[in-house]
């Protein structure tokens, strides 16, 4: 299941729309009605364009939803707050005290262009894989690619909200693809999020329908 | 800007949404002459203490020249004025990044953003209220600590907590601590009273050595500290198990006009403590996962973040329908919100001494901690008579409030924010906010002997009570009043009388006041 799109919201509306018509209703363990569809693929081919949109749409509804200044701040700080009890940015930038960033991407990037090794984990097994873990990144691994002198981004994603998290989530990789990007002084490419679980919860169905209707 | 001026700013920069009192602020900017002086107060000598008194008095007027200083060029403003006069200052400045330079040097101070007002209209009314609104981001309420982790330096910890807490600070399991230190108490009131805040001490009955316990009390009603308070938690066994015990406890209390706080751990085996807004508590399933995977590792932890409270009737007297009322209570929802999302982001900056004395488990302080919409003012016995609905407006409002509350934290775990977002209703004490909250309208009983608790009236009132309880999933108090003219056996009996019969996980024995009648009464 792979679905190609220019711009961002484009994409959301599409993902949206192929999830409800082709995903299976499940109860997950907190008894939330989800209709799911398994290793779902979406490209996005411009995201610079409009990655800011969905969380515009988002915040007219009548939930807080996290501001833009906070989500680039967990994806960008290295700092581990006890405020949460995983931080991506931390993941990210200071995994057992290495900088994935810049100790190794940009270098192996700057390094040799065309490498197939750019990739990044935010998995920790070691704490994460314990039986009584109920909060673990969703976001797993990224892979940095340069493709015609632009950085390109796919990343796996095992649990994916596409209503209410993926405004968020793909916020948060432009911003990221971007930051990587300007460290390198190269355009950023395309994005592609790769999601074990695709899924909505019904109790938005009425809020999905309308996004989808814009 | 001269040093002094640079190193008051310093205090400022590293907690700009704090107040500092003038004393804290001279050992921070003066501690050469402040370690001075406090080792000459710990002499016997009369002349050297009274040197150091001057000493002292001098520091403060050369500090105070300076914060004056800031307040006129409306850098710093007065937060409050304290018991013996002292001072509270606080920036004065907007939120965001503030360059403040002189001569040739500078400093930035950063002020943290206040979380959105949803209920500004509602604060105008006189029907909502934040507790402690000049803290509401940078403290918590209610931290608990575990006495028996700490037990080498129970004093220190608990003073150094104290400057995170807005509320109160509970010491579980103190009974695993008792002969430690014979002079906590009389150390602590001192500080206590000063910040007005409160310390709860959580005493298990169950295998308690007995002696050790009433020298503890004794001690305990001789300063008889009007900030800190017992718990004593028991279940059904150890009531009868400890009968003379308790006889004891209550003659001392009693004598003393002390309150006997009692936790049913029968109905209730999450810790519950009394604070100034309120009643505290966990919810059971995080206790059993608590005490599964976290007891005797952490240290401190967090149990609530922030509280606003909602005059009922105040709000009845401006609005009409129960959908405002709900709807009301998700903008209080949305503040409590906004401040809990600031909290975890600015953690490290604001509870970094808590990140210490948690390590390696500093992660985990926030796991369990919740926040509370207050109720204050409405007479549900008087409803619940007249059969009207606002029981099942409580509740309705619960289940939006608890929905919303689902959806946050599924908004931020999805973005990569595992945030722990929970509110429970309770009722607010009188002291959230004495002017605020104005006068109490509820609904009096009154209890002459054990014998009227089998009475339809006081049954139907216990029961009315239960309810409550239920609505606030057991986080609240029966307060019973009594005078001087009963025997410590009477209040035993009764006590195994309510744990046998009634589903009231807390209550307490008032014997402060009302005499020549027994009084049951229920206070919101």
């Amino acid at each position: 299941m792979e679905i190609i799109t220019k711009t961002t919201i484009d994409a959301w509306k599409k993902s949206l729309k192929f999830i409800l018509d082709n995903g299976v209703d499940f109860e997950d363990k907190d008894a939330r009605l989800c209709r799911e569809l398994m290793n779902f693929v979406l490209v996005i081919q411009d995201p610079e364009q409009d990655y800011e949109k969905p969380i515009d749409i988002m915040q007219q509804f009548e939930w807080i939803y996290p501001s833009k200044e906070e989500l680039s701040a967990i994806i960008l700080n290295k700092e581990e707050s006890i405020g949460y009890e995983y931080n991506y940015g931390s993941r990210i930038f200071n995994y057992h005290g290495l900088d994935q960033i810049n100790d190794f991407i940009v270098p192996l990037l700057k390094k040799d262009p065309s490498s197939r090794r750019a990739v990044i984990s935010l998995y920790d097994a070691f704490s994460d894989s314990k039986l009584l873990s109920r909060n673990i990144p969703s976001l797993m691994q990224l892979h940095f690619k340069i493709i015609e002198n632009r950085l390109n981004l796919a990343c796996f994603i095992r649990s994916n909200d596409f209503f209410i998290g993926w405004p968020g989530n793909i916020y948060q990789l432009v911003v990221l693809q971007k930051h990587v990007a300007n460290i390198l002084n190269i355009e950023i490419g395309t994005i592609t999020t790769i999601s074990g679980s695709a899924h909505i919860f019904h109790e938005y169905l009425d809020y999905i329908q309308r996004v989808i209707a814009r | 800007m001269q040093d002094i001026e640079q190193e008051i700013l310093k205090v400022f920069k590293a907690g700009p949404g704090k107040e500092h009192d003038t004393s804290e602020l001279a050992e921070t900017v003066f501690k050469e002459e402040s370690l001075k002086i406090k080792s000459m107060l710990d002499t016997n000598d009369k002349h050297t203490i009274q040197q150091a008194k001057n000493l002292k008095f001098k520091l403060h007027r050369k500090l105070l020249y300076y914060l004056n200083k800031f307040v006129e060029d409306k850098i710093l403003s007065i937060a409050r004025i304290k018991e013996k006069g002292e001072k509270s200052f606080i920036l004065a400045l907007d939120e965001g990044e503030i360059t403040l330079e002189k001569g040739y040097k500078k400093i930035v101070i950063t002020k943290p953003a206040t979380p959105s007002n949803y209920i500004e209209k509602f604060e105008k009314l006189g029907i909502m209220k934040k507790f402690e609104e000049d803290s509401f981001v940078n403290r918590l309420n209610a931290i608990m600590l575990e006495a028996p982790l700490i037990k080498h330096k129970l004093n220190l910890t608990i003073r150094d907590i104290l400057k995170n807490v807005n509320d109160v600070i509970c010491v579980n399991d103190f009974q695993e601590v008792l002969d430690i230190d014979q002079d906590l108490i009389e150390k602590l009131n001192t500080d206590v009273v000063d910040l007005d805040k409160t310390i709860s001490i959580l005493i298990d009955l169950q295998d308690i050595d007995s002696r050790n316990l009433m020298a503890f009390i004794d001690n305990y009603c001789r300063i008889n500290p009007s900030k800190i308070n017992i718990i004593f938690s028991m279940n059904s066994k150890s009531v009868n198990k400890n009968s003379e015990l308790l006889k004891n406890i209550i003659g001392s209390l009693s004598r003393s006009k002390i309150k006997f706080n009692i936790l049913n751990r029968d109905l209730s085996p999450s810790p519950m403590f009394k604070g100034r807004a309120g009643i505290y508590s966990l919810d059971e399933e995080s206790w059993k996962l608590y005490q599964k995977s976290f007891q005797g590792k952490i240290k401190a932890l967090s149990v609530s973040h922030s509280s606003i409270a909602i005059n009922i009737n105040k709000f009845f007297d401006n609005f009409r329908t129960d959908s405002d009322f709900r709807q009301a209570v998700i903008s209080a929802a949305k503040v409590l919100l906004s401040a809990n999302a600031i909290q975890k982001r600015k953690s490290n900056e604001y509870f970094r001494n808590i990140n210490v004395l948690n390590a390696p488990y500093t992660q985990d302080f926030f796991k369990f901690s919740r926040n509370y919409i207050r109720l204050w003012n409405y007479d549900w016995y008087k409803d619940i008579m007249q059969n009207s609905n606002l029981l099942e407006l409580i509740k309705s409002s619960k289940e939006v409030m608890e929905n919303f509350c689902i959806s946050e934290e599924t908004i931020y775990k999805s973005c990569g924010i595992p945030m722990r977002f929970k509110i429970t209703l309770s009722s607010a004490f009188k002291n959230f906010e004495p002017k605020f909250m104005g006068e109490r309208e509820y609904k009096k009983t009154n209890i002459r002997k054990i014998e009227d608790y089998s009475e339809n009236e006081i049954k139907e009132f216990i029961l009315t009570r239960e309810k409550i309880f239920e609505i606030y999933d057991g986080c609240d108090r029966l307060r019973i009043f009594r005078t001087q003219d009963f025997k410590p056996e009477d209040i035993v009996r009764e006590t195994a009388l309510m744990f046998n019969t009634y589903k009231i996980p807390f209550f307490t024995y008032d014997f402060s006041s009302i005499k020549g009648v027994i009084k049951l009464t229920n206070y919101f």
